[in-house]
């Protein structure tokens, strides 16, 4: 049991080491070894899932204590009816992904960056899923938040998977306060209510959830399969599973899912490409599972959760090809695509979908709240102070200098 | 207590300084410079070995070796990565012996004029860090000297100076500004914080320092100038109780790769990007170093980023927190502004065979010691 709980985070981890070394060093390995390592290292990982599944089903769930790291951080891995499942799941997708990826990103520049960066993410959740404490959940997630931000802005000579990436960061980073809030309040033995509420909020950013979801559509700038990993799959399922597995659920879980879920079911429908409105579902969804989890619904939360996953992946690894599936559908069908979403029109007023179109279509307005009344401001006023302090600093150096002469 | 392990790194570091001073050309000089760097880590990792005999009296020979390592590697990187032209290799050689002296002579007054020493080597005729620096420095003399309380407040005082924590920040940015990135990072290397007599205080000042510089360091549109910001809220974070010897490394990293930056392009601002495709080590390194200062996994600072929040007050620890936090988003900003959108036309060269070697080694250490943290405390 020991080795395969190992192996499942040791064997992405040690290829990402691997190839990170070698790319350091310059060693020029063709795509295919590249792509082959990944791709190897994550399938190995579903096996080594599917074998713990078998042990568990025969031995049932275990912990695996492998001492300490340093002093205060006990290294322990945990094998149970949530961890399994995932741990299976983030395997098979990161193989087919990395599969998908060897023709997608073929002669592509960053092509073994972007192995590189899967490696670690792929890892990363490993790490996440099997971890035993809060404490080593924090280095996978920090880790998946890393590799995110990194995939995000993969295609870094064009200014908008940059500032995607940026953004992503930036709200990871946010959020992990509560995270790691969370690991200092267990340490400090407070209640189970504050760990929770922190935990919400490090869920908030990395689920993207309201109000800082903003970050997800634009995170559909990076790669198309990274994005179906991360943000359709993977990544944005971290944050259900946090709370799942440190046993939070309540009010306030339910009602971030359903204000979450409202908002971005009705933002969702405004938008008009593909990636976009496939980001906004995703957040739909993914509240929807918060509400599972907020009412106690572990088992039903982990299976939509799951296939969620699966689904949304192929949607987005299929939507480059979406404007030729629709005409496929169309000749198929004989006539165009009946439209969806008429019962709107019967049930809401004239007037206030008018209105909900206009907030829908400037997604509620929250990314401009956020940016216009609490970041840029914040970033003025201490660029101000910064600039008064050099003149004042130049004036004092000046002043000096003029008596001295 | 004399340690002679540092005694000895000191005096590497004091034969490399005339040593090099004697080179005439610049390129021939830095090579001389790496030279004794490499020495002095050399005889670092063997004073290592050495049996430490804390009550053997007035010499002991291993105490303070994992602290001249740091120290000489952050020196390695300094000579390494240094420009060619401007660099003041002798200058940044003395203050690394300096600073190996204050690890050799274990008594506060010693080590406090050795710091006024650092100080007096230092000076460029700057009005501004004068009248920060010399009050500082004479601070800390007359705190070393008198016992009690006055001597412990003075002592906090000079401290506080020294290391640019708020409110005694303002001549920092214009320094880093001013001088040679390997002379800021040899300055920074002294570890001051040896004199630090433990006072909530100073605690309390170390996490608001390191969490309002670094959201200056998030919000500041210039590389250079979020460097400083930077280097003053590790400082915050050495103050409030962070390890010095992963500071000490970290900033050299992230210093010298700015640096190298700086001698590469006439421009630091983060508005007129880069191109990673055309630097991917020098970008690689940055972030490197610059996420071992915001305390990630599987780097350096991530054992000391763990421990930290909870060795302190609540309250405090929550700052201290936030402040890592910021500190991770300004150098995603830095590295993104720095080294993506735009495409390399004026050939914009990588690490050069010597600038990796130092880069390399200094990486090593960081992720072998964020692999296995207790490297630390086995030292």
């Amino acid at each position: 049991m020991n080795a395969l709980v190992i192996a499942g985070v040791g064997v992405p981890l040690v290829t990402f080491l691997v190839l990170a070394v070698a790319l350091w060093f310059g060693l020029v390995w063709t795509e295919r070894v590249v792509s082959g390592l990944v791709v190897g290292a994550a399938a190995l990982s579903a096996l080594v899932g599917l074998a713990l599944a078998v042990v568990c089903i025969v031995e049932g769930p275990s912990a695996v204590s492998l001492g300490t790291w340093f002093a205060g951080f006990p290294l322990r891995l945990r094998a149970d009816w949530l961890s399994v499942p995932m741990v299976v799941l983030c395997g098979l997708l990161g193989c087919l992904i990395g599969a998908f990826s060897q023709r997608y990103l073929h002669r592509d520049p960053g092509y073994r960056r972007f192995y590189l960066l899967l490696a670690l993410f792929v890892a990363a959740v490993q790490v996440v899923v099997l971890a035993g404490t809060l404490d080593l959940l924090v280095v996978g997630w920090e880790l998946a938040g890393l590799a995110s931000a990194l995939l995000i802005a993969f295609f870094h000579h064009r200014p908008g998977p940059v500032a995607g990436g940026l953004r992503a960061f930036i709200t990871y980073r946010i959020s992990d306060i509560g995270l790691i809030g969370a690991v200092i309040a267990e340490h400090h033995r407070a209640g189970h209510g504050v760990v929770g509420l922190l935990l919400l909020w490090a869920v908030l950013g990395k689920s993207a959830q309201f109000p800082l979801g903003g970050w997800l559509p634009r995170a559909m700038e990076g790669p198309t399969p990274s994005s179906a990993i991360c943000y359709g799959a993977i990544s944005v399922s971290l944050g259900p599973y946090l709370l799942l597995r440190n046993g939070v659920d309540g009010p306030a879980v339910v009602a971030v899912g359903v204000v979450t879920a409202l908002y971005a079911t009705l933002v969702g429908r405004a938008q008009t490409d593909i990636k976009s409105s496939l980001a906004f579902a995703s957040m739909t969804q993914i509240a929807l599972v918060l509400i599972e989890v907020g009412l106690g619904w572990n088992v039903l939360a982990l299976v939509h959760l799951i296939t969620h996953a699966v689904l949304r992946s192929g949607q987005i690894l299929r939507s480059p090809s979406l404007l030729h599936d629709h005409h496929h559908l169309e000749q198929s069908l004989g006539a165009p695509v009946p439209t969806t979403g008429r019962h709107f029109e019967r049930l809401v007023p004239a007037r206030l979908r008018t209105w909900l179109y206009r907030f829908a279509l400037e997604r509620g307005y929250v990314d401009a709240f956020l940016v216009d009344r609490l970041v840029n401001p914040l970033v003025r006023t201490v660029n101000r102070a910064a600039a008064a302090e050099d003149r004042w600093t130049t004036t004092v150096a000046a002043n000096r200098q003029a008596v001295s002469r | 207590m004399i340690a002679l392990g540092p005694l000895a790194v000191g005096l590497v570091w004091l034969v490399g300084a005339i040593v090099v001073g004697r080179v005439t050309d610049p390129r021939q000089a830095r090579r001389a410079a790496t030279w004794t760097a490499s020495v002095a880590v050399g005889v670092s990792a063997v004073a290592l070995t050495l049996p430490e005999a804390p009550l053997g009296g007035s010499v002991s020979a291993g105490a303070g070796a994992v602290g001249c390592l740091a120290i000489s590697l952050a020196g390695l990187l300094v000579a390494a990565v240094s420009p060619v032209e401007g660099a003041a290799p002798v200058m940044a050689a003395r203050l690394f012996a300096v600073a190996c002296g204050l690890l050799a002579f274990q008594y506060a007054v010693v080590d406090a004029v050795l710091l006024a020493l650092s100080t007096y080597l230092v000076w460029s005729g700057d009005r501004l860090f004068a009248r920060y620096q010399f009050p500082g420095a004479l601070l800390l003399i007359v705190g070393a000297v008198l016992p009690g309380p006055a001597g412990t407040v003075l002592l906090a005082a000079g401290i506080v100076i020294r290391m640019a924590a708020f409110p005694a920040h303002a001549w920092f940015p214009r320094f880093v500004d001013r001088t040679p990135v390997g002379v800021v990072v040899a300055y920074q290397a002294a570890p001051v914080v040896l004199l630090e007599p433990s006072t909530v205080v100073l605690t309390v000042i170390g996490a608001i320092t390191a969490l309002t510089a670094a959201v200056f360091a998030a919000a500041s549109d210039d590389g250079r100038r979020s460097l400083a910001y930077l280097l003053i809220a590790t400082n915050g974070l050495v103050i409030a109780g962070a390890s010095w010897l992963v500071g000490t490394l970290a900033t050299a990293g992230l210093a010298m790769t700015v640096g190298a930056l700086a001698a590469r392009r006439e421009s630091l601002s983060l508005h007129e990007g880069g191109d990673f495709a055309a630097t991917p080590r020098l970008a690689v390194a940055y972030l490197v170093f610059g996420l071992s200062l915001a305390g990630f996994p599987l780097l350096a600072g991530f054992a000391e980023g763990h421990h930290l929040p909870h060795a302190v007050a609540t309250p405090i620890g929550i700052v201290v927190v936030i402040a890592l936090s910021v500190t991770g988003i300004a150098v995603m900003r830095g590295f993104l502004g720095l080294f993506t959108r735009r495409r390399a036309a004026n050939g914009e060269r990588d690490l050069t065979p010597l600038e990796n070697y130092g880069v390399v080694v200094a990486m090593a250490v960081l992720v072998v010691v964020g692999l296995a943290p207790g490297l630390l405390t086995w030292v």
